[in-house]
């Protein structure tokens, strides 16, 4: 019978003692190594967003100038457009405020708005997730809300000194409550990646029977404020159809999703101003 | 132990590579689909470096993935140590030196660790996980058909590594440890 060489299986004996300790270390410090080479990468992530932005500058460049007189005049139209309905929401704010003031209720200013970029994309099948070049430095946390103009991008997952990682809506793991618009009864969103094309969706349970929808006409869905992370009333997106669910005391759909968060660029964290703390259980 | 100078130029590689993976898969969004060519880092620690050496690597390359990636922190370094030892195992069957079989390796390891991923990516949802192994089979077979150009390519690049470092470029002679 051969002899079996023992020296042979020392990187299996390693591998089994360094799982072992592994399995032993405290969590403190998995989190401590965790975070020290994610703070490490920040500015990784960071520089090469400034390259990409350094290479779109080198593009653009190369436009002819009536391409960026164009551009620069229709960017005047809608800067004066938008200026106007600041102005609107100035007047609406004000009268808010002073009715507020005499009824005596609580303000609906819940939210401040930090504006950030994405410096990074993860969008397939593996994951649903965007990084962003805003931290805890700036005051956002784990749950935080994140939105874009098209609605809803998604919600703070991790939050590094100057970076964030934002899981997305179509994220398996984001789940929200809503409802659909002018009907304010609470249904269950969840995220469900992208399909066999690539487009990011997600699918709601617990819509009521009496709802009908096609695919003309969608249903457009919204959050409800419920859970005091996401304001009310925040595109999720649309239901082009529904069908009974398997308890048949409901309905479920699929929900298609904004296809501009596939190349989102800018999106804003809702911070909330009075901040209830929670404790952590990740670790 | 003597520190070997190809730890360093093996990582260093390794996290190019991811940073070059996550630089294309951050501006192919509007395709909305995500590629998957880590197979490639798996492969040469276990077959040029001594055990402890590979351990090293392995920890500091699988450190840094698990940082970069939105997974359980400590998969990575758990497929790379294990997948690793096995080859470490049993390297004497592989010639190292060419790409035929360091590519072959590269694709088995990329599938695995893309499916491990994958798995726990959808929060360890079975149900879940079939539904999402075949949609992103498509994502699976295209970034299997670029690892083809990207292997050889990526362990020529290696090597090229460890002869501008004026550092050993055959594998550790035997015995293995």
């Amino acid at each position: 019978m051969a002899r079996i060489r023992l020296d042979r299986l020392t990187p299996i004996v390693t591998l089994i003692v360094f799982l072992f300790i592994w399995w032993l270390t405290p969590s403190f410090i998995k989190l401590f190594t965790q975070s020290s080479f994610e703070e490490i990468q920040a500015p990784i992530w960071i520089a090469t967003n400034q390259l990409e932005t350094i290479a779109n500058n080198t593009a653009n460049k190369t436009k002819s100038k009536q391409v960026l007189i164009d551009t620069i005049s229709e960017l005047k139209r809608q800067n004066a457009y938008y200026k106007q309905i600041k102005n609107i929401n100035e007047n609406y704010k004000a009268e808010i405020s002073r009715l507020e003031s005499i009824l005596n209720l609580p303000s609906r200013d819940r939210f401040r708005y930090e504006l950030a970029h994405v410096i990074q994309r993860n969008m397939g099948s593996w994951w649903q997730t965007i990084r962003i070049n805003k931290g805890s430095k700036h005051g956002i946390q784990k749950g935080d809300a994140v939105i874009f103009i098209g609605g809803v991008v998604g919600r703070i997952a991790k939050t590094n000194y100057y970076t964030s990682q934002v899981d997305l809506l179509s994220n398996h793991s984001f789940r929200i409550s809503a409802s659909f618009i002018n009907d304010y009864r609470p249904l269950f969103y969840q995220g469900k990646g992208t399909d066999l094309w690539g487009q990011p969706k997600g699918r709601i349970k617990n819509a009521p029977q009496d709802l009908t929808t096609d695919s003309a006409k969608p249903l457009q869905l919204v959050t409800t404020g419920l859970g005091d992370t996401f304001p009310e009333g925040i595109t999720i997106g649309l239901v082009p159809w529904l069908e009974p669910d398997n308890t048949g005391m409901f309905q479920a759909g699929e929900v298609q999703l904004d296809k501009r968060l596939l190349g989102v660029k800018e999106v804003a964290v809702l911070i909330p101003f009075n901040r209830i703390e929670t404790i952590d259980h990740d670790f | 132990m003597i520190f070997d100078k190809r730890s360093l130029l093996l990582f260093v590689s390794n996290a190019l590579l991811l940073h070059l993976m996550l630089m294309i898969n951050s501006s192919i969004t509007f395709a909305g689909f995500n590629l998957f060519v880590l197979g490639p880092i798996f492969i040469i620690a276990p077959l040029y470096l001594r055990a402890d050496q590979f351990f090293i690597t392995s920890l500091l390359t699988g450190f840094w993935v698990d940082a970069a990636l939105p997974t359980p922190f400590g998969l990575v370094t758990f497929l790379l140590l294990t997948i690793g030892s096995f080859i470490l195992l049993i390297r004497l069957r592989f010639r190292a030196e060419k790409n035929f079989h360091p590519s072959l390796l590269a694709h088995v390891a990329n599938l695995i660790a893309g499916l491990t991923l994958l798995y726990f990516s959808v929060s360890t949802n079975f149900a879940d996980f079939v539904v999402l192994l075949s949609t992103s089979f498509i994502e699976l077979a295209i970034s299997h058909l670029l690892l083809l150009f990207v292997a050889p390519w990526f362990f020529n690049f290696q090597r090229s590594l460890f002869s501008i470092f004026d550092t050993k470029t055959e594998p550790e002679s035997l015995p293995f440890v």
